[in-house]
């Protein structure tokens, strides 16, 4: 939470002015029923009609200048709470977008999503809450009761007890609809879930006919979510006539007690209406309070889930050492290191179970083209992750251009590497925006890697002036493999690693990608991760994987020789 | 020009469209009577107040002056009828509560009823983000906007009226003067609304900009950390941001200040009623009940502009919602009941014709005759329209002419659900539902005996990792779904469809996300499975289908070859060009 007030603090200054102009404001606006209450005595009960003018003239310049100050005061409550949220989002997005593979992995896209918009914007608005009537609130409770108390003390016990019975009434109906409201939200994620899966599985459900079972798992979803919402109804439709019939006994009692104190000379009775207009105004101010502390408890809630992200700490980023001895020392042992590209020592890595990774010596040379392969889940993703330091290997050391890559700035390896995730991904833009993504190539270089990539389709047409909708939903799969393959290769990266990226692609485009690959980056090292023996069978040489060990490794005929997962996932391909 | 009147089509309030949602929200006309009515009650009985404290004060005259008697009752009145009031407030909510959330549901329920029987040309038409939020976000807004709407629209009106009505019955005069002073209060009411309005609609599109961003580039995240893109997405999203900031900070500022401004209308209402009270000679009571009278009469008129905001915003969700509940359904059902027992699985298409959309046309003359027990490939690129066939067989489409039949019987005749219920589908995309693992397979028949369903999951090569969970077939998919990985999903949704041992298979590229060792062994039971039973592979692997009976080659959605294997090897055309680029490394 205190991580969200040093966000606050660069806007100390507009919420001290909001506060204050209220606090003024405030205090304004309860000389008036003083005033009037005067006016009436002396114009009345007096006769001076003179006077009329006098306090009327006051309580005007009283209303113009309350009116003035309680804009000013609007204007700094709206730039403190906007410029906090907008602060605040650009925090968590740019934290966010430090955070590296394992941080992401333990949060879910939708809920960082639900945190940057819906969660800061309830921060925000209960900071706006808080410096608009942060001060009005407790202070026209505080101030009537102050002003009643010095015309009448008597009377102003009617508001001793009132004021305290109203609290404590409404802290017992906050205190018991907070919780149901945290279940009607969960109810309305339920419909939501019902809703979802129906409308994206609408085959299936027709597939096995089960609407008539849908209707009724979602009846009982809208069923949850309508007895939450009565319940919390129930009670909260309780707060306002409790409070207002307080209130109003309470001015009942106010007659009663100021028609003796004024039948025994005490007060004049003008005082009355002063009287009621405070008791009316401490109903106000009460009712603000309530409303505000339900949007504080909600936002709290918010502050906390906001403060989870933003105090993850990267785990993986610049090394402790300056970037100068890093590039001198990267230098010396680069000579060492000859040409390996990427080597593996002795690594071994786990995501908190058991290892996915153990005992794993490999190395890549540049030149070098290396396919990986194995079944579902035998670490082939893994192992390349460590590549680019998506993740820190748990055991041994992973050197890339004879450097452990923990001695690199993690941008600067980045820079070396060409990485084309499983999961192809495009961006709202252009296609040019797709490959060249930050980088400041011509159109010729973005064209050739294009067509290295064998996305043909690109250069047709609109070319790379092509649009992209988000997600690049009005591509094929095939489409964005090739786009987002592009992407790698025109950076001409000194490695080269495609994790299964070409499993859209049907044999002859995936043949003359790899065959254009290879005429195009000679010199850098390959690794091609692929669960087809087709799309690796050429590489110069094949790791094979099982249960995170390489059980197998060398060309694709000494590998049918000598391994046998190998020779067995072949013939499953091809028999 | 167009954009400009679609735009004041948006504005202008479609009221036709009350009456329709009246109607299928089942709203209860007799309790939104009497919601109206405690309505009226609690208005007038806590305007009484305000007037019964002027006689009260009127009682209390001056030094030894005080008429006790009165006082007490005036006092007593006052009392009872705040408590009227506030009773009637207490009913009126509750009963608006109990209207609002029934109206919710029964516009929900009748939504899911819907859904199913929408075409899926309809859902497939629009994005499921938008139809999610019409369930959820637009229905919420039509329960908080049209019924609180017009409720608050008639207490607002009914305080305005009463307040005057009170105040003409003290005094004519200093009614009058306040009176004069209402088009002050509209006009600010309106000002502010106005303003704030235009603001929160750019505020809103700008928010929707800013959730796209965020919605692309962390889910994006990793791609982004991969090519260093950090920076530049950060910036992109700055911008917005900062664009954000301004408008947020016009809306905010203007919207709040509605209250102040109210506050000033009131006191200059209460400095009016003391002046003209006191000028013409109103009892001191009376020029208390004007006070406690212009402290009210701002407020109904800032809650008024407000309630025609938020009705404007309800009538736009409602006008979605009717949209949804009006689209296009699924054509009439036929009525011959197909037992899946006795049903062969003989298919034919019989010079089919099918398009999308009217101007592309997919399948033409299509013609095809699968009997008991063959089995038929579908083979083709990406985006070649594979997934149609299935559309058609299963009728989630219906053929623009031409015939489909299953045992002679044209499965325009039969009815849907035993139409369906005659195939046996696994799908490219693996949908689970929220509930066990159990549930979900199965899915098909609730009420299978757990050994049928242990010997489905068995055969789908699950059982084994499934027994490795914790909770066994009672572990909860969404709950801890995350760890189930894409291809253990899939293995479930293939053995939802072992259960049901349908006469016709459908099985489209249903082991893609499979390692190719636990594919075999999949397909392995499925050659069990589908032994005397029609089936329709749709298949990436070529090696996967050399033995099927008939193989079909998709381009554009056109059928350009058909035959068996070797047939079309021979033929040297699409087919063959295909299956030899899979081998070409070895030349």
């Amino acid at each position: 939470m205190r991580v969200l007030l040093k966000y606050l603090r660069l806007h100390a200054w507009s919420v001290f002015w909001g506060l204050f102009f209220k606090f003024v404001e405030t205090m304004m606006e309860l000389l008036n029923p003083v005033l009037m209450a005067r006016m009436i005595d002396e114009a009345v009960s007096a006769g001076d009609r003179g006077k009329i003018l006098f306090y009327g003239g006051l309580i005007l310049g009283n209303i113009i200048i309350s009116y003035t100050l309680g804009v000013l005061g609007q204007y700094f409550s709206a730039k403190s709470s906007v410029g906090f949220g907008a602060d605040l989002r650009l925090a968590l997005f740019e934290h966010v977008n430090r955070l590296s593979h394992a941080n992401l992995d333990s949060l879910s896209t939708s809920s960082i999503i639900n945190r940057i918009t819906n969660d800061v914007a309830q921060v925000q608005n209960a900071v706006f809450m808080f410096v608009r009537v942060g001060t009005r609130a407790p202070f026209i409770t505080i101030g009537s009761f102050i002003m009643a108390a010095l015309l009448d003390i008597e009377i102003s016990t009617v508001f001793f007890f009132c004021i305290p019975v109203i609290v404590v009434g409404l802290f017992l109906i906050l205190r018991k609809t907070i919780p149901i409201y945290v279940q009607v939200q969960k109810k309305l994620d339920g419909i939501a879930v019902v809703a979802q899966e129906n409308i994206s599985a609408a085959r299936l459900v027709r597939a096995y006919s089960k609407q008539q079972a849908e209707m009724d798992r979602f009846g009982k979803a809208t069923d949850d979510f309508r007895s939450q919402s009565l319940k919390v109804g129930r009670l909260s439709a309780l707060m306002s006539p409790l409070t207002t019939l307080v209130m109003q006994v309470g001015i009942a009692s106010i007659l009663v007690i100021g028609g003796k104190r004024v039948d025994a000379g005490f007060m004049p009775p003008a005082q009355m209406t002063a009287f009621i207009t405070y008791m009316l105004k401490i109903l106000l101010g009460m009712t603000i309070l309530a409303h505000v502390i339900a949007i504080f408890i909600e936002a709290f809630a918010c502050a906390g889930r906001i403060s989870q992200v933003l105090i993850q700490q990267p785990q993986i980023s610049g090394s402790g050492q300056s970037e100068d001895t890093n590039a001198h020392e990267g230098e010396k042992t680069q000579g060492e290191g000859g040409d390996a590209a990427v080597e593996f020592e002795n690594v071994s890595f786990s995501y908190g179970g058991g290892n996915v990774l153990s005992d794993i010596n490999l190395t890549v040379r540049k030149g070098e083209c290396l396919g990986i392969i194995g079944g579902t889940g035998s670490g082939k993703s893994t192992l390349v992750n460590l590549i680019p330091r998506f993740y820190d290997a748990a055991g041994g050391s992973v050197k890339v251009l004879g450097r452990d890559v923990r001695e690199y700035d993690p941008k600067e390896l980045r820079e070396k590497i060409g990485f084309v995730p499983q999961k192809s991904l495009l961006f709202k833009g252009t296609i040019r925006d797709n490959v060249l993504f930050g980088k400041n190539y011509g159109d010729e270089k973005v064209k050739r890697a294009l067509k290295t990539a064998q996305a043909h389709f690109a250069l047709r047409g609109e070319g790379l002036d092509r649009a992209v909708e988000q997600g690049g939903r009005n591509l094929s799969g095939g489409q964005r493999q090739r786009v987002a393959i592009a992407r790698a290769l025109v950076r001409e990266p000194e490695i080269l690693i495609l994790d299964d990226s070409s499993s859209s692609l049907d044999y002859a485009t995936d043949a003359a990608l790899f065959k254009a690959i290879r005429e195009n980056f000679g010199s850098s090292a390959v690794i091609i991760i692929s669960q087809r023996v087709f799309s690796i069978k050429r590489a110069d040489r094949i790791a094979v994987l099982s249960r995170g060990k390489i059980v197998g490794i060398g060309s694709h005929e000494e590998l049918l020789q000598t391994c046998a997962i190998y020779r067995y996932i072949y013939e499953s391909q091809t028999k | 020009m167009r954009a400009r009147q679609s735009e004041k089509a948006k504005n202008r309030i479609n009221l036709a469209l009350i009456p329709q949602i009246i109607r299928v929200a089942k709203i209860s006309k007799g309790l939104l009577f009497l919601s109206f009515m405690l309505a009226l009650v609690e208005v007038l009985s806590a305007l009484a107040g305000p007037y019964l404290v002027g006689i009260a004060i009127n009682q209390i005259a001056g030094k030894g002056m005080v008429d006790f008697g009165r006082l007490y009752k005036a006092a007593g009145m006052v009392a009872a009828a705040y408590f009227i009031s506030a009773v009637a407030s207490y009913f009126s909510a509750y009963i608006n509560n109990v209207l609002t959330q029934n109206t919710v549901k029964n516009i929900r329920d009748r939504m899911s009823g819907k859904l199913h029987r929408l075409s899926l040309k309809y859902l497939d038409a629009h994005p499921h983000g938008d139809t999610i939020s019409r369930f959820i976000n637009d229905v919420k807004l039509i329960g908080d906007g049209v019924l609180l709407g017009f409720y608050q629209l008639f207490s607002g009106i009914v305080t305005i009226l009463g307040i005057i009505g009170f105040m003409i019955y003290i005094n004519l005069y200093v009614a009058l003067a306040v009176i004069f002073l209402t088009p002050l209060s509209i006009f600010v009411a309106a000002f502010i609304t106005k303003r704030t309005q235009k603001h929160f609609k750019e505020q809103q599109r700008l928010v929707g900009e800013l959730n796209g961003i965020c919605q692309e580039y962390i889910s994006g995240q990793k791609v982004v950390i991969a090519f260093n893109y950090q920076e530049d997405t950060v910036e992109k999203f700055r911008k917005v941001n900062g664009q954000l900031w301004g408008v947020s900070m016009k809306a905010g500022f203007y919207s709040s200040l509605s209250n102040p401004s109210a506050r000033f209308v009131n006191n200059l209402v209460y400095l009016a009623a003391g002046i003209f009270g006191i000028l013409l000679n109103l009892s001191v009571g009376s020029i208390g009940s004007f006070l406690m009278y212009s402290n009210k009469y701002s407020r109904p008129f800032n809650d008024i502009s407000n309630v025609l905001t938020q009705l404007q915003a309800a009538l736009a969700s409602a006008e979605r919602v009717m949209d949804f509940l009006s689209g296009e359904e699924e054509s009439p059902d036929g009525d011959v009941v197909l037992d899946k027992e006795k049903v062969e699985g003989n298919i034919l298409f019989d010079s089919v014709f099918f398009s999308y959309t009217e101007d592309t046309e997919l399948i033409r003359d299509f013609n095809l005759l699968a009997l008991k027990g063959k089995k038929v490939a579908i083979v083709g690129r990406t985006g070649s329209g594979k997934t149609t066939l299935v559309n058609l067989l299963m009728r989630f489409y219906d053929v623009d002419s031409g015939k489909i039949s299953i045992d002679g019987v044209n499965i325009r005749s039969a009815t849907r659900n035993s139409l369906r219920s005659c195939f046996g589908m696994v799908l490219q995309d693996t949908w689970l539902f929220e509930g066990t693992i159990r549930d979900n397979i199965a899915y098909g028949m609730p009420d299978a005996p757990e050994k049928d369903i242990i010997r489905a999951a068995r055969l789908a090569h699950c059982h084994d990792f499934v027994m490795s969970l914790e909770k066994g077939y009672d572990t909860r998919i969404g709950e801890q779904g995350g760890s189930l990985s894409e291809g253990q999903k899939q293995l479930i949704s293939i053995a939802r469809a072992m259960l049901l041992d349908a006469p016709v298979l459908i099985l489209d590229e249903a082991t893609s996300n499979i390692d190719t060792r636990t594919e075999r062994l999949i397909s392995k039971a499925f050659e069990l499975l589908t032994q005397g039973k029609t089936s329709f592979v749709i298949a990436h692997r070529l090696s996967t289908i050399k033995n099927v009976d008939i193989i079909l080659v998709l381009e554009n959605g056109n059928i350009i070859e058909q035959g068996s294997h070797e047939e079309l090897l021979q033929r040297g055309g699409a087919y063959a060009r295909l299956y030899y680029s899979q081998f070409a490394a070895e030349a």
